[in-house]
């Protein structure tokens, strides 16, 4: 008998809600349940699907229900075609993405009886089912719950609170809930603690002991706010400031990985940070430059280094995946920007809906097309953008562009000298060649090569170029001087590939090419030379030091890029390493005169030493780089399931997270440029609304952490349901709607927020007050902190009276030592090694390297680069103790600062040792303070038998390590 | 003296004042207590989340087999075919080109010539395990080590399967295995780190101290490198010309000096686990030397390890350290077999001969050498050696010439030992070929369960909040741990 065509599994078949209702079953469907279908589904199914803790992929396949229910890709089975369903699929790995069961296919037969258990209408007595016990993923965003958060309201502006609760508006708000608890509240910190909290506060520094006593002499009734407008004032203000914007937009120069490659030119995005805190440029147009600086109708030089904050984030220049990595891109600068402007973590909704807050995968693809069309990261220069300075001076770019052109008149004529030497000279004079790639000089080379654009990673060894064309070099047409042309080539493009093998890497490599026009050559998928418009003759170049550490054992590959404008074109190029380093400037000194004839050694001399005083002459740039964001062509949005793109659903477009607004994006059609489609600026045009819920509320509550060690909220990345609540809401939404209304105005919050009483209060312990209010919940004291890492080593720097306050610029590498040096892949290549004038910079201006760290930073918690930071921990461990106590930098420091309190702190111990302590403490010290100063000093002498200047070395590398050095009131 | 100032004890939302500041060091418990009852919930929470010793020993939340991890560390990605997955259909294909689906730098590809295994296979110990010539002294041991001939990873190439093996994901800022355990169970000696790492003479690997972050975790959780000769940790010595004499003197007044400025500020517990951790430092100072003096050992035990001068002093010094540790109560301990770039470590793509004869010649005795000490010593029932790469390589050749092969995630062989692991025994497989996994597939999440779950911690349960989630070692999807070669 035909069971599948039984009448009565015909009529099951088609509805779910019958199979569950009525579970009566034929024998012969009982005894195949029992005989085979039991026995498969237990044996490959159920230990993830219903009796371990975890319920994988939301499945359940131990209850008919769950079978029915099915998990996160819907039902496992398909009653209309049972040979379409899912469990089906994923047994016989036709779905690719899923195969199961995980660990290995099972058997055919196997996989049979499952599908012959659908076709029978899946019995499933009662009896044998088995109640999942574990943990089901429950999936989908719960507005209705959403729409009643706090987090996602939008609030009218309170009230202020009566005004017999204090004259300022925060007094009020917090006074308001102090006289609930009849709290009594710290009185106001004395002038020295004041003044070296907002020192610190607003610029990271501490005040000089000379800065501390006028403050305290002077009597003016107004002296705080003075203090406040004047530190305010200070360019290192944007310093401090900047930094903690810098936290929050996982700022690093490096790109991590493997290589860890340089993020050319990032520090500019620095500069425009502190310099965009330093002029107060309101939060809304930050907001606008960061996400759209390029999209605006206004942008200038330094909206368009804004917008290299969305490539701030890791990416891997070798990824796995490739297609999977442009989406980890876009992803990181979508979770960044959900959680740094709107306080939610959009990104946990990228692979299913976010299981707790109202943000579904919906929302996060919608708000990643925004970003859709940002063109994708790349090595070196790809990503960079020319800007004009606003400040430009038209005969200065006139200058500049005639030393241009010299630069490359001289350079071109020595570079085709050299060429020509390098060709002629004798091998006997060159070490052993382990790679000979010639150029048509010598024959030429077999290149695999594409007329057409070949498309992402070509460059790449794992691309494969099977059906490329084949053609010997040079490439092009005769016209060119100097073109030795193989194989003709007359389109606009030429991609080339020449795959080689190693089994010795080279010591030194040449480069030898000629070209019309632009040139890019890759080794291995790493940029390794970019000439623009065409040349005249082969030019020869070491390119050791730029290209040698891309090659590796193995297969390599060479890839290059011609590209022609106008005119003719022509292509060739030659590699040779040797086994050992080659000096061709040594080499053409000795053997020039023999090799470059009829003057022409004389010339090669002359022009070189023309070029080397040339570059001294070089005028300031007006035109320069800046790491960007570029878009191109128009790419459509899918909702990926499981956040796998080769799993696409629904199409969707920029749209906003549908629990703040639900009327659809539209973007203008004048909002499109000439290079972008204007999407971005419709996003950062709502971020930075006065109507937006969250935007205003998540900085004001920003601002108000970084001055008080904590937020209103002390989630500042997430208002959302697993964020904490406010501790004072109304005061929340009450600065935010001022923020609105004074222009958000970054500065003008911090004079509201510092002229409070709140903020001007003593941090003592007050013992009524710790048992009612233990966490300060209700800001009866002010909160003491630590100092930030980059606090730390600024203030031991201008304690030994060295800081050197130089602003921007590319970023400085103070020595390492050589133990962390030595945890790099290359501990020679890994690190810079700048002047000490250089090394004593500001640690803001430190260069920022994903896989090094300097010690002294990372132990004092500097922010993790790889993801937002939004609040620094503070973490007391021993090996911090050992880095303040043996390390060399504080070492060093000790013996700097010994020096300078010998030199100016008066000539008794006593009175050095008083200046000591009043650097360090930005006070003067307490009588005894400075005995118990003069006694470790007494007795160090003695116990090491040291000289009076060995002793007193001691004491500044003790007062280096005080709590109250690194701590503040 | 301030004992006598009121303690807040229970007021303080579970979090404990000191009790006795003058002792300093019980400051250094709390955080352990506090994180375990999950007060911490290791949200960024500005103001509360102030960690005072995150490496205060915690008891594991589950029965431990083993309460301390070796991974040997084979940077680069050892051939799996040439090592421990015998493959005798291999030989007789050498040169042949033949269809098989490999991915590695070089691609994708469809078929490649065979490189046969270089090295003859013969069988050690009672169960008669075939090992290559490459590992004859580690033959010896095959009776105490399970082989995982199925491992998976997501990808073949350097940079991100570093990550994956040490952390479990494919993108930078995800917390490393070891920085996982020591958040889980702390550090039982509080002289030395929790989670130490020894890296090769020539270099770090790829991404350097990404590959023992603390992510996203605070930096207390991240690994410290230990240096088999000189200062063995960063800043351990004193600064040149400070005495032990006059550096006691410095701290007895720091101390004091400390003291008094906590006197008025007595609430805060950060201050005086700030003046504990210089206890603390000098603790580590004096007892951390002693650790790492390996001259002390006997020669006898010396020459086991292959600590002699020769190619295996380097390695065997520190697979000697790494027992060291062990002995001293280190949850963690990763030990580096290559280092830099190309031949420096595993990663043969040029001559496969020459590559591996090196690395396998420099590790073989020594590796050998600790699974014995170990074992002799009575502590490898509670401390699990892991023996493996990233990836391991593919049965054909890279390119025209030559033996080297290319990367492979599709399948290779990782071991483990001791730590309540089966002895002798070999489980899943890959396919005649070595090419892939086809049997019993272990992703590399599995690897990682199965080390948490021998420590005592569960690894669907042991979790870290973060950006939203709640983050684990071994994904949202989880992992278990691979029972048949638990114990």
């Amino acid at each position: 008998m035909n069971l599948s065509t039984h009448p009565l599994v015909l009529a099951l078949a088609f509805s779910p809600f019958i199979l569950l209702a009525e579970r009566e079953y034929t024998d012969e469907q009982i005894a195949f349940w029992e005989n085979e279908a039991f026995p498969v589904l237990e044996e490959n199914c159920w230990s993830c699907h219903g009796v371990s803790k975890k319920i994988r992929g939301g499945l359940v396949l131990t209850t008919l229900e769950g079978v029915l229910a099915g998990g996160e890709f819907g039902s496992s089975v398909d009653l209309k075609k049972p040979a379409d369903s899912l469990l089906l699929k994923m047994t016989s790995h036709q779905d690719k993405d899923h195969e199961m069961p995980p660990d290995g296919k099972m058997a055919d037969e196997d996989v049979a009886v499952l599908a012959r258990w659908i076709e029978l209408g899946i019995p499933f007595p009662e009896a044998d089912e088995v109640e999942p016990k574990g943990e089901v993923v429950h999936h989908g965003a719960d507005y209705e719950k959403g729409k009643q958060h706090w987090g996602f309201k939008r609030a009218e502006k309170p009230a202020l609170p009566d005004k017999a609760l204090g004259p300022h508006p925060i007094d009020r708000f917090v006074n308001q809930r102090l006289e609930k608890v009849q709290l009594r509240v710290n009185g106001k910190a004395v002038d020295p603690v004041l003044i070296r909290r907002v020192y610190y506060d607003l610029t990271g520094l501490p005040p000089s002991p000379a800065e501390v006593e006028a403050y305290t002499r002077d009597q003016s009734k107004d002296k705080f706010n003075e203090l406040v407008d004047r530190l305010l004032a200070s360019p290192h203000y944007g310093e401090k400031w900047g930094r903690h914007w810098l936290d929050l937009v996982r700022y690093a120069e490096t790109n991590g990985y493997e290589r860890d490659g340089n993020k050319p030119e990032v520090w500019r995005y620095r500069d425009y940070v502190i310099e965009a805190f330093n002029q107060n440029k309101p939060y809304d147009r930050l907001i606008l430059e960061h996400i759209a600086g390029d999209e605006l109708p206004d942008a200038d030089a330094a909206s368009i280094t804004a917008t290299g904050y969305q490539r701030l984030g890791v990416w891997d220049d070798e990824p796995a995946d490739r297609t999977l990595a442009k989406f980890d891109y876009l992803d990181d600068i979508v979770r960044t920007s959900g959680e740094v402007f709107l306080g939610m973590t959009i990104g946990c909704a990228r692979c299913h809906d976010h299981k707790i807050d109202p943000i579904s995968a919906k929302d996060y693809y919608s708000m990643l097309s925004f970003f859709a069309n940002v063109t994708p990261h790349r090595q070196a220069q790809s990503n960079l953008i020319n800007v004009v300075s606003k400040h430009q001076d038209l005969q200065a770019l006139h200058i500049r562009k005639r030393w241009e052109a010299r630069r490359n008149q001289l350079q071109k004529s020595v570079q085709s000298l050299k060429s020509e030497f390098f060709v002629k000279l004798e091998p006997k004079h060159l070490p052993v060649p382990l790679l000979n790639l010639p150029d048509a000089r010598a024959g030429g080379l077999d290149w695999k090569y594409s007329l057409k654009n070949p498309g992402d990673a070509w460059e790449t060894n794992g691309f494969r170029d099977g059906e490329w064309q084949v053609g010997k070099s040079g490439f092009g047409l005769k016209g060119t001087p100097g073109a030795i042309v193989n194989s003709e080539w007359k389109t606009k493009n030429i991609w080339l590939r020449h795959k080689f093998g190693l089994s010795e890497l080279p010591k030194s490599l040449f480069l030898s090419f000629h070209h019309d026009e632009d040139i890019t050559v890759f080794l291995n998928g790493r940029q390794v030379l970019h000439r623009t418009g065409y040349s005249t003759f082969y030019q020869t170049e070491d390119v050791t030091k730029s290209a040698i550490s891309a090659l590796q054992t193995g297969q390599n590959v060479l890839a290059v890029h011609v590209k022609q404008t106008i005119g003719g074109q022509f292509f060739d190029l030659a590699l040779h390493g040797f086994s050992k380093p080659v000096n061709l400037d040594h080499l053409l000194n000795k053997h020039g005169a023999g090799v470059l004839n009829g003057g022409r050694f004389n010339l090669y001399k002359k022009d070189k030493s023309t070029l080397a005083k040339h570059l001294k002459t070089e005028p300031s740039a007006s035109r320069y780089p800046v790491l960007a964001v570029a878009e191109s062509g128009n790419h459509p949005i899918h909702v990926l399931r499981r956040g796998n793109p080769s799993l696409p659903g629904r199409l969707v477009s920029p749209a906003f997270p549908s629990i703040l607004d639900d009327t659809p994006a539209e973007i203008p059609p004048s909002y499109k440029t000439s290079k972008s489609s204007g999407r971005r600026r419709v996003l950062a045009e709502w971020l930075a609304s006065a109507d937006n819920p969250m935007t205003a509320r998540v900085m004001v509550n920003r601002i108000w952490q970084y001055h008080f060690g904590r937020g209103i909220v002390r989630s500042p990345n997430d208002f959302g349901l697993q964020g904490n609540d406010p501790t004072h809401p109304d005061l929340l939404t009450w600065l935010a709607h001022q923020f609105v209304e004074s222009g958000w105005d970054i500065k003008a919050m911090h004079r509201l927020i510092m002229s409070s009483d709140a903020y001007q209060r003593s941090s003592a312990p007050q013992d009524q007050a710790l048992v009612k209010d233990p966490l300060n919940d209700l800001f009866w004291r002010f909160n003491m902190r630590r100092l930030q890492a980059e606090e730390v080593r600024d203030s031991i720097l201008a304690a030994r009276g060295s800081l050197n306050l130089q602003m921007g610029g590319p970023s400085v590498t103070p020595p390492l030592p050589a133990i962390v040096l030595a945890t790099a892949s290359q501990p020679n290549k890994a690190w810079g090694r700048s002047t000490p004038a250089q090394a004593s910079r500001r640690s803001v201006y430190v260069k920022v390297k994903r896989s090094l760290q300097d010690p002294i930073l990372l132990s004092h918690d500097a922010a993790d680069t790889d993801a937002t930071c939004p609040v620094r921990f503070t973490t007391t461990v021993p090996t911090q103790a050992l880095t303040m106590i043996n390390g060399a930098f504080v070492n060093d420091s000790a013996l700097t600062f010994a020096e300078r309190i010998r030199r100016q702190g008066g000539d008794t111990l006593r009175d050095q040792v008083r200046n000591g302590l009043s650097i360090v403490f930005s006070r003067p010290p307490k009588p005894e303070e400075v005995e118990a100063g003069v006694r470790m000093v007494e007795e160090v002498k003695v116990a090491g038998n040291l000289t009076d200047k060995d002793a007193l070395d001691r004491f500044a590398l003790l007062a280096l390590n005080l709590n109250e050095f690194i701590y503040l009131d | 003296m301030i004992t006598n100032k009121p303690n807040f004890c229970n007021q303080l939302n579970r979090r404990e004042f000191l009790k006795d500041i003058g002792g300093g060091f019980a400051a250094l418990g709390l955080t352990g207590m506090l994180a375990q009852d999950g007060f911490f919930a290791s949200k960024a929470m500005a103001g509360i989340s102030d960690f005072v010793n995150p490496l205060a020993p915690k008891p594991a939340p589950l029965p431990a087999k083993a309460k301390s991890v070796i991974f040997l560390f084979m940077y680069g990605g050892p051939s799996h075919m040439d090592t421990f997955d015998y493959k005798p259909d291999l030989y007789p294909l050498d040169g042949k080109t033949i269809q098989v689906k490999t991915f590695g730098r070089g691609g994708h590809r469809n078929e490649s010539r065979v490189v046969g295994p270089k090295w003859k296979f013969k069988p050690y110990g009672q169960c008669g395990k075939y090992v290559s010539d490459l590992f004859p002294h580690v033959g010896e041991c095959v009776d105490d080590i399970a082989f995982l001939h199925s491992m998976t990873a997501d990808s073949p190439i350097h940079g991100s399967a570093m990550l994956m093996m040490n952390s479990g994901n494919l993108l930078s800022g995800h917390p490393s295995i070891g920085s996982w355990v020591n958040y889980g169970l702390g550090s039982v000696n509080e002289n030395l780190p929790g989670f130490m790492v020894m890296l090769d003479k020539k270099g770090g690997p790829i991404s350097g101290a990404k590959n023992w972050s603390s992510g996203y975790m605070p930096a207390s959780y991240q690994g410290t490198v230990l240096r088999s000769k000189g200062n063995p940790i960063l800043d351990l010595q004193n600064a040149k010309d400070i005495t032990g004499a006059q550096q006691r003197t410095l701290l007895d007044h720091l101390r004091m000096m400390n003291e008094d400025h906590l006197s008025t500020r007595y609430d805060n517990t950060n201050l005086a686990a700030r003046v504990a951790s210089y206890e603390l430092a000098y603790k580590m100072q004096s007892s951390a030397p002693e650790a790492v003096d390996i001259d002390k050992e006997p020669a006898h035990i010396k020459e086991l390890y292959g600590v002699d001068g020769s190619r295996t002093d380097d390695f065997g010094r520190k697979c000697l350290l790494a027992r060291r540790m062990v002995e001293r109560g280190v949850r963690f301990i990763q030990v580096y077999s290559g280092g830099n770039h190309n031949d420096a470590n595993w990663d043969a793509h040029g001559d496969l001969v020459k590559n591996h004869e090196l690395h396998a010649g420099n590790t073989d005795k020594p590796i050998a050498g600790l699974l014995k000490d170990l074992k002799q010593q009575g502590l490898l029932d509670e401390t699990l050696v892991v023996w493996g790469g990233e990836f391991g390589r593919q049965p054909t050749a890279e390119y025209k010439e030559g033996t080297g092969r290319d990367h492979n995630s599709y399948g290779f062989t990782m071991w483990m030992a001791g730590g309540g692991i089966k002895g002798g025994v070999s489980v899943g497989s890959t396919d005649e070929l070595g090419s892939r996994a086809v049997e019993d597939k272990f992703h590399v999440r599995r690897l990682h369960a199965t080390i948490l779950n021998q420590l005592g911690l569960d690894p669907n349960n042991l979790s870290y909040f973060h950006g939203g989630l709640d983050k684990s070692l071994v994904g949202v999807e989880g992992a278990d741990p691979i029972t048949q070669v638990i114990a």
